[in-house]
């Protein structure tokens, strides 16, 4: 371990462990239907998520929304259907009640 | 585990420090602009300007230092955006560079009648390059070759060995910088001295100043070196510290062809 401290050592002891800090952005995946939705990660009871349709002709602009917890949104321009999995300390994501004053 | 934050990015926390150096750059070219014409308390003005700006580099840097090495916010990505920032800085200094080898060829290829149709202009006397200008450009040189060599240093884990190397680096450049200051006190023309005098010593000084600022870069990696500051890991001010060194051999190359040699004979 290099001499390190703050987030950087977070991220370096991290990638020691062969994770990424990252690893829940940028959701990659086929597209989400109602039996098999797009599940999309959050530390949080809640995230934006952008649609951005589906491959080649079926691509639309990004639609942005909130997905919360126990409420699968479907798309409303390709119908896409998504669940949030969160895999965090839950709660609100706005920081009320965060450990972490700024 | 919890990380501390939830991505790589280093959100600064306010500072004053862009709004000192802004008010000491005002001080700076109001207080010249008065010092060089009648007004009286330019050169107080000047001097406290100068002053605010430098101390503003002092804390605004040292905080810099204390936000990477003491609070780890310098991430990868974050390393990433500072080599960024510091390249398209270079290039806004090879652009500076650039404006005044324009401007000492534009005065050169085509000499006019008023310098007697000729480069050097006539009864200007000139320095003989293959004297301290000749001598001076291997020593530059090899202070770069130096900053490698604590690179490879750094780069091999050998911390000792790097502070050692950045000693050679930086004894050359000061070096560089005594002998510049003799050709300067010997010099035949002055900057007053026709078209070829403010082409010279514009390029030229500005150089020597620009070894200044690296030089004392060099001694700041230097001495975080010696605190145990740099990691082979990490190392993100010594790298641009090196650019910045091999960017002004590069102009002193350029100048010891072009203004000394080709220009000087």
């Amino acid at each position: 371990m290099p001499i390190a401290t703050g987030h950087e050592r977070e991220e370096l002891e991290a990638e020691l462990e062969g994770k990424n800090l990252l690893d829940i952005d940028n959701p990659e995946g086929p597209f989400g239907t109602k039996e098999a939705p797009a599940v999309v990660k959050s530390y949080y009871d809640k995230r934006i998520v952008g649609c951005p349709g589906g491959e080649g002709e079926d691509e639309h602009d990004v639609v942005w929304f909130w997905l919360e917890k126990g409420k699968p949104h479907e798309c409303p321009v390709c119908s896409q259907y998504f669940v949030l999995e969160v895999v965090g300390p839950g709660g609100p994501p706005d920081g009320h009640g965060d450990d972490d004053h700024h | 585990m919890i990380e501390s934050q939830r991505h790589s990015y280093h959100l600064v926390d306010p500072s004053p420090w862009p709004i000192s150096g802004s008010l000491g750059a005002l001080a700076t070219t109001v207080g010249g602009v008065m010092y060089m014409h009648p007004f009286q308390g330019g050169a107080t003005l000047l001097s406290l300007g100068l002053i605010f700006i430098l101390y503003t580099m002092f804390v605004w840097w040292r905080d810099v230092l204390r936000e990477s090495t003491l609070e780890g916010h310098h991430t990868k990505v974050v390393q990433l955006g500072l080599r960024y920032g510091f390249i398209l800085f270079i290039v806004s200094e090879v652009m500076f560079f650039f404006a005044f080898f324009r401007a000492s060829f534009h005065s050169s290829l085509a000499p006019t009648v008023e310098i007697g149709g000729i480069w050097p202009p006539k009864g200007i006397g000139v320095l003989d390059p293959w004297e301290i200008p000749f001598l001076n450009t291997p020593i530059l040189l090899s202070s770069g070759a130096a900053v490698t060599w604590a690179h490879h240093a750094i780069l091999a884990g050998k911390e000792k060995r790097a502070v050692y190397a950045l000693v050679a680096t930086v004894s050359l450049a000061l070096v560089f910088t005594g002998f510049q200051g003799m050709e300067y006190y010997q010099a035949p023309p002055t900057i007053s001295d026709s078209i070829y005098g403010s082409t010279f010593f514009l390029a030229t000084g500005f150089h020597g100043f620009h070894v200044i600022i690296g030089t004392l870069f060099s001694i700041i990696c230097g001495i975080r070196q010696y605190l145990g500051h740099l990691t082979k890991e990490h190392h993100v001010g010594f790298e641009a510290a090196a650019w910045y060194w091999h960017f002004v051999d590069v102009v002193r190359l350029f100048l010891f062809v072009s203004i000394y040699w080709w220009g000087g004979i």
